[in-house]
């Protein structure tokens, strides 16, 4: 009823006023910035997601005593805390440039989410903690005490379970303050004004999760493959022993983004029918590259499934790999046109990108340009270090041990 | 104001974002810190082959992406979290007049976070000259991310002579941006903040070399000594707080120095505490050269987060009534003069949308009992700090208080206490307040008020009615 009364009275829509202060930048800087960060955080978020759940998968093989299974859930977990770090680092940017665009929708949302929306770091804590506890475990130093996970399947499973809960509770969380943001008429929704609230009634709600889920099993596949490929290179002479981890990626990529297609078709047709007309066909520039992208995701699952028939084959592998990055572009501008397009509602206040106003601070914008493009240089130099280096040269005299072991330990 | 409410049950919003500020900024000072003792140590460690130190150095490493690369980064995030949730308003201020601060300071967070990695896991990695360099951009990137951050915080107590852009101001938008970042207190209290993030350091060196039982008691002795000399610039504090508190504006000191007993308290608290563990440094661990076990290197750890957490406290308490000083009050609404005058014209109900129920229509509104709309009243302007039954809960400051003279306060609110914000509303609205009030205070023997201002209710309503909403 109240829903009813909200769409059908746009006077009624209690959307709060975009910030006087303004925009210190032409709007299409921080589109950009948003989509370009948003896209990183993306994957390495995936890895994250998708990699714990494929993970708890293959603990489950390796309980079972599957030759490579523990192998491959190792070198996930000893991957993972770096990469969470890497989600949040590059998670914080897209947080930034959402609230400069759509904070007052992006606010309310958070509000109505509540105590729910609370959890979200504290969850993130849990799960961060938990990641390390199942790296340190898994180093070679530590698994002369007490013994390694790759050893204890079922334990490992149960850490894995309660990681893979705090990460898919993370994009729940996401999926609804996104679902939120979207929609206010559902802030009007009959005893919910106070929050907190753990559930979006919304059509759009269990596909957009799904699809979430789903492509980041999809994407963690080839992070997967990506890294065995990666670990080949480092061991050439350890060749065979990376060919399950690369076969194994390209396969559970190949499956998951043949499903991606279902939930999509599901999760298109959830949408309002304003917002498809604007998301699929060619009357926004988002919109037409989805559209056509649209053409390529199809047949991503055929050229994922040939690809892990072919795991020796490098360039069926980087053709994926390319594929994917541009699948993963165009559904990230398809994103945005159907937040704009749902934004554009009369329901939804009727918002637009160009009601913002515009007071520039060019200085401001050159330094950050600068400083960005000198940092991404500084942090490319020192990953260069790393890959280049040879072994350390410090003088080991009893107190520090050269080895490659990423653990530190007492040698006394 | 314009926002829906988020209340924490029972502790308060405010409260729940000093717990959260409190722990980030120590882990966070402590970061900033730990990057210049590792810098400093490795690059004397390789410059003298020191092998004890290169060991600590690596022990050290662990502790710090444990505990700063996760707590201290998560509740960096926590912080945007919370304050969106209880302050929407005051942190979309924040994030669109400093969006490329924030951006800038994003950059320095990502090499800081990618160098401290590279440097933890650079152990056999990297030869010794490239991983002092990574230890010491680490460290640059740290404090560059603190020096952005900083001018941010600042500019909350003391915006300077900082106009809001608008069409008609008369220094342009980048002006207004850079005599905001570098406003009064900023330049102060960047050098409060690196001395604590020294001294945080050089207390968790402590911490950390207690926890490694392979040292001998000479081995430990001798790394505490060098992190000691981390808390040598704690006898700068004083006159650099004397500096601080110099540019504060006037009411802002006032509180700090007697005008409210429990700002001045946790003062007192802050400066106890540091020169506590400033003594300690110099008299026991510089001069006399002295270890301390873990118990101690904890209690040291436990004094030095008082000290801040007090200081952080006073920081945010001497704002009082604002949010951002003379642009927005504690309870998010508008601190300027056209505000307050449109407000106590059309009616605060009139513009906080989410203080009632979305279904609810004006009609309805105001066929309320007064103490009803009182509660709507109440949410609008004074929730957000007073939680019913809650933290700084509002009955027990208004018990036994008359309802002629609840009005009377009410009314002139920021007159009598000047850590208030004043009330904005309609005659009808500040009688609904102090009726739900008198209602929270006794809701048994609450009886309505023998007369209501049901003209002014009228008039309130028509204008309301013609409003923008």
């Amino acid at each position: 009823m109240i829903l009813a009364q909200i769409a059908s009275n746009t006077s009624t829509i209690p959307v709060p006023a975009n910030d006087p202060l303004g925009l210190p930048a032409t709007q299409g800087w921080f589109v950009f910035l948003m989509l370009l960060t948003m896209f990183l955080h993306i994957v390495f978020m995936n890895f994250v997601l998708g990699g714990s759940l494929l993970a708890l998968g293959l603990n489950v093989a390796g309980y079972r005593r599957h030759p490579d299974a523990n192998r491959i859930a190792t070198t996930i977990y000893q991957a993972m805390p770096a990469i969470i770090s890497l989600a949040i680092t590059w998670g914080v940017a897209p947080l930034l440039f959402v609230q400069v665009l759509y904070g007052s929708y992006f606010y309310s949302a958070n509000i109505f989410l509540g105590l729910a929306w609370l959890s979200f770091f504290l969850v993130v804590l849990i799960g961060f903690y938990l990641a390390y506890w199942l790296t340190f475990r898994g180093s070679s130093a530590v698994q002369q005490r007490i013994g390694a996970w790759d050893q204890l399947s079922g334990r490992r499973f149960v850490v894995g379970l309660l990681m893979t809960a705090c990460f898919a509770w993370i994009a729940w969380l996401l999926t609804n303050n996104h679902e939120l943001s979207l929609q206010p008429a559902l802030w009007a929704s009959e005893g919910q004004w106070k929050s907190p609230r753990w559930f979006v009634t919304s059509w759009t709600t269990p596909p957009r999760y799904a699809h979430n889920l789903i492509g980041a099993i999809a994407v963690a596949g080839m992070w997967i493959a990506a890294m065995g490929w990666w670990l080949m290179s480092r061991t050439p002479h350890q060749r065979e022993s990376y060919l399950p981890m690369i076969r194994f990626g390209l396969w559970a990529a190949a499956v998951a983004s043949a499903f991606q297609i279902i939930v999509g078709f599901i999760f298109f047709f959830a949408m309002l029918e304003t917002v498809r007309s604007e998301l699929m066909g060619f009357k926004t520039v988002f919109g037409g590259v989805w559209t056509v992208t649209l053409i390529v995701a199809v047949a991503l699952p055929a050229l994922l499934t040939y690809a892990a028939l072919h795991p020796e084959q490098f360039r069926w592998f980087a053709l994926s790999l390319l594929t994917t990055v541009v699948i993963l572009t165009a559904m990230l501008l398809g994103r945005e046109q159907v937040r704009l397009s749902s934004l554009a509602q009369p329901a939804a206040g009727a918002f637009s990108l160009q009601q913002w106003p515009v007071y520039e601070q060019p200085l401001s914008l050159t330094l950050f340009v600068v400083l960005l493009l000198a940092g991404l240089a500084v942090v490319g130099l020192m990953m260069w270090w790393v890959i280049s280096g040879e072994t350390t040269s410090y003088n080991s005299g009893g107190k520090t041990n050269s080895n490659t072991d990423d653990t530190v330990s007492p040698t006394k | 104001m314009d926002y829906p409410l988020f209340e924490f049950p029972k502790l308060g919003g405010g409260m729940l974002i000093a717990i959260v500020a409190i722990i980030h900024v120590a882990i966070a000072h402590l970061a900033v810190g730990a990057g210049l003792f590792i810098a400093l140590a490795h690059t004397s460690a390789v410059k003298h082959n020191d092998i004890l130190l290169l060991d600590f150095l690596k022990h050290y490493g662990r502790f710090l992406v444990l505990l700063a690369f996760v707590t201290g980064a998560v509740t960096g995030v926590g912080i945007w979290i919370t304050i969106s949730l209880v302050s929407p308003a005051a942190t979309s201020a924040l994030i669109h007049l400093f969006v490329w601060a924030w951006a800038m300071e994003w950059v320095f967070f990502l090499v800081e976070i990618t160098a401290g990695y590279i440097y933890y896991y650079g152990w056999g990695r990297l030869t010794p000259n490239r991983h002092a360099a990574v230890a010491w951009i680490y460290f640059v990137a740290a404090w560059m991310s603190l020096f952005v951050i900083n001018g941010i915080i600042t500019f909350m107590l003391t915006p300077g002579s900082w106009q809001p852009p608008s069409p008609n101001a008369t220094a342009t938008s980048q002006q207004a941006f850079w005599l905001a970042l570098f406003n009064p207190s900023s330049w102060p209290s960047l050098l409060l903040r690196t001395i604590s993030a020294l001294a945080f350091a050089g207390i968790s060196v402590a911490v950390v070399v207690n926890y490694i039982r392979s040292y001998s008691h000479e081995e430990r002795q001798r790394i505490i000594h060098l992190g000691s000399y981390l808390l040598a610039p704690l006898g700068l504090m004083a006159p650099l707080a004397a500096w601080y508190f110099a540019v504060l504006p006037a009411e802002a000191r006032q509180f700090a120095f007697g005008g409210s007993i429990a700002m001045t308290l946790f003062l007192a608290f802050g400066i106890v505490s540091s020169l506590y563990v400033g003594g300690y440094a110099y008299f026991g661990l510089i001069r006399s050269k002295r270890t301390i076990n873990l118990p101690t290197a904890l209690l040291l750890l436990a004094i030095a987060f008082v000290a801040t957490g007090s200081m952080e406290f006073v920081r945010e308490g001497v704002r009082k009534p604002y949010l951002i000083y003379g642009y927005i009050y504690s309870n998010g609404i508008p601190a300027t003069p056209a505000w307050r005058e449109r407000i106590n014209r059309e009616g605060i109900l009139a513009h906080a949308r989410f203080a009632y129920p979305p279904d609810m229509t004006r009609d309805e509104l105001y066929q309320l009992p007064l103490h009803r709309l009182g509660e709507y009243v109440y949410n609008a302007e004074c929730r957000i700090c007073h939680t019913p039954g809650g933290t700084n809960a509002i009955e027990p400051l208004v018990n036994r208080v008359s309802r002629e003279l609840l009005t009377q306060i009410v009314g002139e609110l920021d007159q009598l206490k000047n850590y208030m914000p004043p009330f904005m509303g309609t005659p009808l609205e500040k009688q609904a307040l102090v009726e739900y009030q008198l209602y929270l205070v006794d809701p048994q023997g609450y009886r309505p008020p023998p007369t209501v201002f049901q003209p002014a209710a009228v008039a309130v309503r028509a204008t309301a009615d013609g409003g923008e909403r």
